[in-house]
């Protein structure tokens, strides 16, 4: 489904990404390392938000290497950002229907993930927490065939944290995602395949 | 062409202010066309009390628009403007004011007495800035941190509120002390501050664009500029 | 609510009540209502879009000068979007004194255009129109003009023009191109207010370097100040802002240029901008 191939990211003269490849067929691959490792500029660079210094990237088949984000994420890659980026003067149900386009599948979501309270509230104006149930909302309600999750349990409670893990249980079954995170115990529950990435290198995998 | 290097200077000192106040008050002072108006007008009365009426006007756009993001500042820096314009325009009811001004001859060009004035005043200014600028480098380093991040600079104990007072007084001064020297001998109006304004604007704007040469760049660019108009 | 009523009543009375007037009275009504079309037009910019501009004369004003060379220009008005729109390279926080400082420039440059023997300081004469059919077909465009960004704004259309506004990035993220709305919200805008300066140059009868200076520059800006960003009490504050100014210009010259500095100080304590903007 996705293939990485000898992708390097430079700014400037600091190199943050070294010839990184893999690939992902099916199921969800985990991705962990240190703070500034690179895991956040990998996944900006598969959903086209940056471009690689070198090397090429194929999702089915077609290169999206310097492809527009917009339009990488219409052939169905979709982005969850680790710091939230949203709507902050819509509704919660606004921000929503405009990924999900229909409004019964945003009720859904939104009820799946725990945003039912704060549905009609602007999203400046609910917790940290919320808005980032609210990013991961908005990338599901895009009906990705590869979600990009970018730290999805960062910044969430014990209860939410499950809520969240019980979501992505559920349509791993028929979504494919990339998670990143720092710490591996979250993350090996659910993930099929895991990467450590160190210093922009990959350097393990199991 | 003595006249147009004249100009030339004045105008880099003009823009220096405008680059200075954007760059370490954070705010697009349109209010200055208005004092260099207001300059023109007092001029009439005394030379010497037009750097006090433009300094007044500075403390009070630094304390009226303290803690204000520069859009904001910019907005109530444009408010001051059109109050110190229609303030104009109801003191001195007659529209348009004759400033009479005094012919000398310099190696024989004719010259308007207060334009080499404003000009001689302008050298002075760039020259003292730019001392400042190459021979302090911790004072110069304190500047370089305050136009980069204005909060970071209080974190590390600059004073910015000080220096944006400064820069907003000196610069308020100045435009007011060169408004009533260099709109002499001209028919003013309460709106003719405005094209002198835009044009230092316009000189600080590609001067900007060198970063942190600008400073030094300012008086080429104010030449070339007046040479091209 | 009630507050709110109350003001559509007022806002509808002063619409109809000039009608059956004097001939001055409805010259004034008609101007403040030209100023109200231009006053929405602006409030959609900058309530859907973010962009607040401190020089939609220029619209305004280019369209005018058009409509006055000659009439048949008209139909070119709408490109004057092309005019605002590259501006927007500066980013929001600039864009405000970008325009105003475009829209002083036109003012200068105005005084400069000729176009056979005509023109200059004096401006030009616009082909002038019968007063009472002008201002029937100004009410009605600025009804309509109401009821447009009224549609367009509830719309899932408008809801990815707001999108847009609040986020670029999340607009991408969600594959929305940001360009072709921010395009189309600028020329709604855009348009809007050609009609505005149209209408105006067809009340009057007259065009001149005056239509870019800071008065109208300014003045959608002090008229949503004083109607707190509303659309009917915007409207209600270009006619306050109109009447105020006609009848104490005898006794305070320019008179509306005070109202603008108490605007834009008050305005510079209270409104916000950059509406997209919220630390994180
Ligand atoms: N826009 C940028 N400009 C310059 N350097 C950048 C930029 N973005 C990231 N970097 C650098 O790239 C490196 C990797 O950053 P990245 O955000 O990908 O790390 P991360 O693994 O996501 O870290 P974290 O766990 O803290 O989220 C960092 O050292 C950072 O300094
Ligand atoms: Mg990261």
């Amino acid at each position: 489904m996705l293939e990485v191939i000898e992708v390097s990211k430079m700014f400037g003269r600091n190199v943050v990404l070294k010839n990184v490849t893999f690939s992902l067929k099916n199921g969800i691959l985990g991705i962990y390392g240190a703070n500034g490792s690179g895991k956040t500029t990998l996944l900006k660079i598969i959903s086209g938000f940056e471009k690689p210094s070198c090397g090429r990237v194929f999702f089915n088949g077609r290169e999206i290497t310097n492809k527009a984000p917009q339009e990488i994420v219409k052939l169905g890659v979709a982005m969850a950002f680790q710091i939230p980026r949203v709507f902050w003067n819509l509704t919660v149900h606004e921000n929503v229907l405009l990924a999900a386009r229909e409004t019964d599948y945003t009720a859904e979501i939104c009820k799946e993930l725990n945003l039912e309270d704060v549905l009609f509230k602007k999203a400046k104006e609910i917790s940290q927490g919320k808005v980032k149930l609210l990013q991961l909302a908005m990338c599901f309600a895009l009906k990705p065939k590869l979600a990009l999750l970018d730290e999805p349990f960062a910044s969430l409670d014990a209860e939410n944290v499950e809520v969240v893990l019980e979501f992505l249980k559920k349509r791993g079954s028929e979504i494919s995602m990339i998670i990143t995170a720092h710490r591996t115990k979250i993350l090996k529950t659910i993930a099929s395949q895991m990467l450590e990435i160190r210093g922009g290198k990959i350097v393990g995998s199991s | 062409m003595i006249s147009l290097f004249f100009s030339a200077l004045i105008y880099a000192s003009l823009a220096l202010c405008v680059l200075l106040s954007y760059r370490v008050a954070k705010v697009v002072n349109l209010s200055f066309g208005s004092i260099f108006t207001l300059g023109g007008y007092l001029s009439v009365f005394s030379l010497f009390i037009t750097p006090i009426f433009g300094a007044w006007i500075g403390l009070l756009l630094h304390i009226g628009s303290k803690r204000m993001d520069a859009s904001k500042a910019t907005i109530f820096s444009l408010g001051i403007a059109i109050a110190i314009e229609e303030a104009l325009r109801i003191l001195f009811r007659v529209e348009n004011i004759l400033l009479d001004s005094r012919i000398f001859y310099f190696f024989g060009y004719k010259l308007v007495f207060e334009h080499f004035l404003a000009s001689m005043i302008s050298a002075t200014f760039l020259i003292l800035f730019l001392a400042f600028e190459l021979k302090k480098p911790f004072s110069r380093l304190k500047l370089k941190v305050i136009e980069e991040d204005i909060e970071n600079a209080e974190l590390y104990g600059i004073d910015a509120e000080k220096a944006r007072a400064i820069v907003l007084v000196i610069s308020s001064a100045f435009f007011c002390s060169i408004g009533g020297l260099y709109l002499s001998g001209r028919v003013i109006s309460p709106t003719i501050g405005w094209l002198y304004m835009i044009f230092s604007l316009f000189i600080a704007t590609i001067a900007n664009v060198f970063r942190e040469k600008a400073y030094i760049l300012l008086l080429p660019t104010s030449f070339g500029v007046c040479w091209l108009v | 609510m009630l507050v709110s009523i109350a003001i559509r009543i007022l806002v509808l009375v002063l619409l109809i009540l000039p009608v059956f007037l004097d001939c001055y009275t409805k010259l004034l009504a008609a101007s403040a209502l030209t100023l109200a079309i231009f006053t929405v037009s602006w409030l959609y910019l900058e309530k859907d879009l973010g962009w607040a501009s401190l020089g939609h004369s220029i619209p305004f004003g280019v369209s005018a000068y058009l409509f006055a060379i000659n009439p048949l220009l008209l139909f070119f008005s709408p490109l004057t979007t092309f005019l605002l729109f590259p501006l927007s390279i500066f980013g929001k926080h600039t864009f405000p004194f970008a325009s105003f400082v475009f829209s002083v420039f036109l003012w200068y440059l105005a005084h400069h255009i000729v176009f056979e023997g005509k023109g200059g300081e004096e401006g030009f004469r616009a082909p002038s129109i019968n007063l009472d059919l002008i201002y029937l077909i100004s009410v009605t465009i600025l009804i309509l003009s109401c009821l447009l960004i009224w549609k367009i704004s509830n719309s899932y259309f408008g809801l990815k023009v707001k999108a847009v506004r609040d986020d670029e990035i999340a607009a991408k993220a969600i594959g929305i191109n940001s360009l072709p709305f921010k395009v189309f919200g600028f020329a709604i805008s855009c348009s809007l207010a050609s009609i505005a300066g149209i209408l105006h140059a067809a009340i009057f009868g007259h065009v001149s370097p005056g239509v870019f200076s800071p008065y109208f520059s300014l003045f959608p800006f002090v008229a949503a100040t004083i109607g707190q960003g509303k659309i009917w009490s915007s409207i209600l504050g270009s006619y306050t802002v109109v009447f105020l100014s006609w009848f104490l210009s005898p006794y305070v010259p320019e008179f509306h240029y005070a109202i603008y500095a108490v605007a834009l100080i008050l305005a510079s304590y209270t409104q916000s901008y950059a509406r997209s903007d919220r630390s994180v």
